[in-house]
């Protein structure tokens, strides 16, 4: 069918009609989320095959161009490495006693080690984000593998991301530099806890933002930042990145920093995805906050309608907790949504020092849509 | 029917190089925006009304894919694609120019328009720094793929009108 022949349809019509349908989409997809993502997964299924068709065909030949040129630096490097392999083999004996004997202590003191037995499974990144401005990637594993929404990416040893969408054979990640993404972490040494915001403009130079930390607390450029245990999206213990050029906030309450991450986000190749999830409670449409579904277990009130079987773990929880802050007395939460983006802000600072942003708000809302973006600035 | 399924099959392509191949061939750290170029190709080409449905299922590709609810993207593409297509009267086939500046002033709006959108609204305000890391790169970089691309895109174009004579006749 020929455009140009519909002669009898002006064009300014179908613009206005579709943009209608593009406000009517945009309201639907944002109220009914839950329903939108069969759309996405049938788009998906069709095209990430393609993509990581194509993918595979970028890599091997940029592999090949890469290997071509690194081939001479690599054998150099090679005869260098050996020699200190030779070294460290050495020292890593000297370690894995060192281990035996740390585990040992562990056992006496009843710590166990938590986060050494976490469920795993690899994936190679097939596709990141087409726009410039955000940073979002698809991995080519999904459902089948047990992914789920929530789910933590590792890449380098160090936390790459959360999974926002799983699909069948694929999932979107949001990556830590996003400028969407807010994780609640803490700095080792220091017990301080902070807020690790992205910003795709400042990681051009290499880092990322930490804000809110406790004045008080005095930082040492190179310290570790971890993920916090207050988290209910992303656990404890993850290495995020270094902490540096930390300073004193205009309002005289916190202070704030870089944190130049581990993961090399230029070079994201393969992931590691932790399929254990944070959030373990139940979750219901009808609870208000995640408070809500603790005390339930325990009460055991037979299941409503079945509305919550289609909505992803853990997002129930907390959109409850972003709506319904006022009527959740305890301190910490309150601070996660009175806080503002904005760090000269003297009033919303004083509740800072808890520090229990609640990165959830940025992790339901991938934010594309401009009220989501508005409601946002308002609740961090 | 050809022109739809041979339009179609560009903007998937060029959305899955654009997510893919361009990947490894960054520069600035950016990605050229291959669907504006086509979007706004067509609009040149073929008037307001086609622009605003190449722009329209390019958008909407996008929001499936990397944006959580529908709309915005498809939006903005649309409204590039209409607003292209007014400048149809002035286009002829090896004007150069017009298409090289149109893809500059089109990339610009479109990225002012989604800083505004989806940064400024979260009180994220140094646009400098936001023009000089994303949007002047990828005006660059645009515009520099724009002068192969388009010309690719002029051929398809004439291509399918002699089709599409040859069909009549």
């Amino acid at each position: 069918m020929n455009f140009h022949d519909r002669k009898v349809i002006p064009p300014k019509y179908i613009y206005l009609f579709l943009t209608v349908v593009c406000i009517i989409l945009l309201l639907l997809s944002v109220i009914f989320e839950s329903r939108f993502s069969a759309l996405k997964s049938i788009t998906g299924a069709l095209i990430t095959p393609m993509q990581s068709g194509v993918n595979a065909v970028g890599s091997t030949v940029h592999s090949g161009v890469v290997d071509r040129r690194e081939k001479k630096a690599l054998i150099a490097e090679n005869k260098e490495l050996t020699e200190k392999l030779e070294e460290y083999s050495a020292k890593a004996k000297q370690y894995e006693q060192q281990q035996y004997e740390l585990k040992r202590l562990e056992k006496l003191l009843d710590l166990q080690d938590k986060y050494s037995d976490y469920k795993t499974v690899g994936a190679n990144v097939i596709a990141t984000d087409s726009t410039n401005w955000f940073y979002t990637f698809i991995i080519d594993k999904g459902t089948e593998s047990g992914v789920k929404v929530g789910c933590n990416i590792l890449a380098d040893g160090g936390l790459a991301g959360i999974v926002t969408e799983v699909g069948n054979g694929y999932s979107k990640v949001r990556s830590i530099i996003d400028d969407n993404s807010k994780i609640s972490a803490t700095i080792s040494g220091s017990d301080s806890l902070c807020t690790i915001s992205g910003d795709i403009s400042s990681m051009k130079n290499g880092f990322i933002h930490v804000n809110y930390i406790n004045k008080a607390d005095v930082i040492d450029d190179g310290a570790e930042i971890i993920t916090s245990h207050v988290s209910n999206k992303y656990l404890p213990g993850l290495l995020i990145g270094y902490v540096s050029d930390v300073a004193m906030d205009s309002n005289n309450l916190t202070q704030s920093g870089r944190c130049i991450p581990v993961v090399d986000f230029t070079n994201l190749h393969e992931v590691l995805i932790i399929l254990d999830l944070k959030t373990t409670y139940k979750t219901n449409t009808n609870n208000k906050n995640i408070y809500d579904s603790i005390n339930r277990e325990d009460i055991q009130v037979p299941e409503e309608d079945g509305d919550s079987d289609s909505i992803p773990d853990g997002s129930t929880g907390d959109n409850g907790t972003v709506s319904n802050d006022n009527t959740v007395p305890d301190d910490t939460d309150e601070a996660t949504d009175s806080n503002d983006n904005n760090d000269s802000n003297n009033e919303n600072s004083n509740d800072n020092p808890t520090g229990n942003i609640d990165e959830a708000d940025s992790t339901d809302n991938n934010d594309t849509s401009p009220q989501n973006n508005e409601n946002d600035g308002e609740q961090q | 029917m050809k022109r739809c399924i041979t339009i179609g099959i560009i903007i998937v392509v060029c959305f899955l190089c654009q997510s893919t191949l361009f990947q490894y061939i960054k520069l600035g750290g950016v990605v050229p925006n291959l669907l504006l170029i086509v979007t706004m190709s067509f609009g040149l080409m073929r008037g307001r009304r086609e622009g605003l449905l190449v722009g329209f299922f390019s958008g909407l590709l996008i929001d499936i894919f990397f944006g959580s609810a529908l709309g915005p993207y498809a939006f903005i593409y649309m409204t590039m694609g209409y607003a292209n297509g007014f400048f149809h009267r002035i286009y002829y086939v090896e004007d150069v120019l017009l298409p090289m500046s149109m893809i500059a002033i089109n990339d610009f709006i479109y990225n002012v328009i989604i800083y505004f959108l989806f940064f400024m609204l979260q009180n994220k305000l140094h646009f400098s720094q936001y023009l000089w890391q994303i949007i002047l790169p990828e005006m660059i970089y645009t515009i520099f793929i724009t002068l192969f691309f388009y010309k690719l895109l002029v051929r398809i174009n004439l291509r399918l009108k002699r089709v599409k004579e040859a069909d009549n006749i």
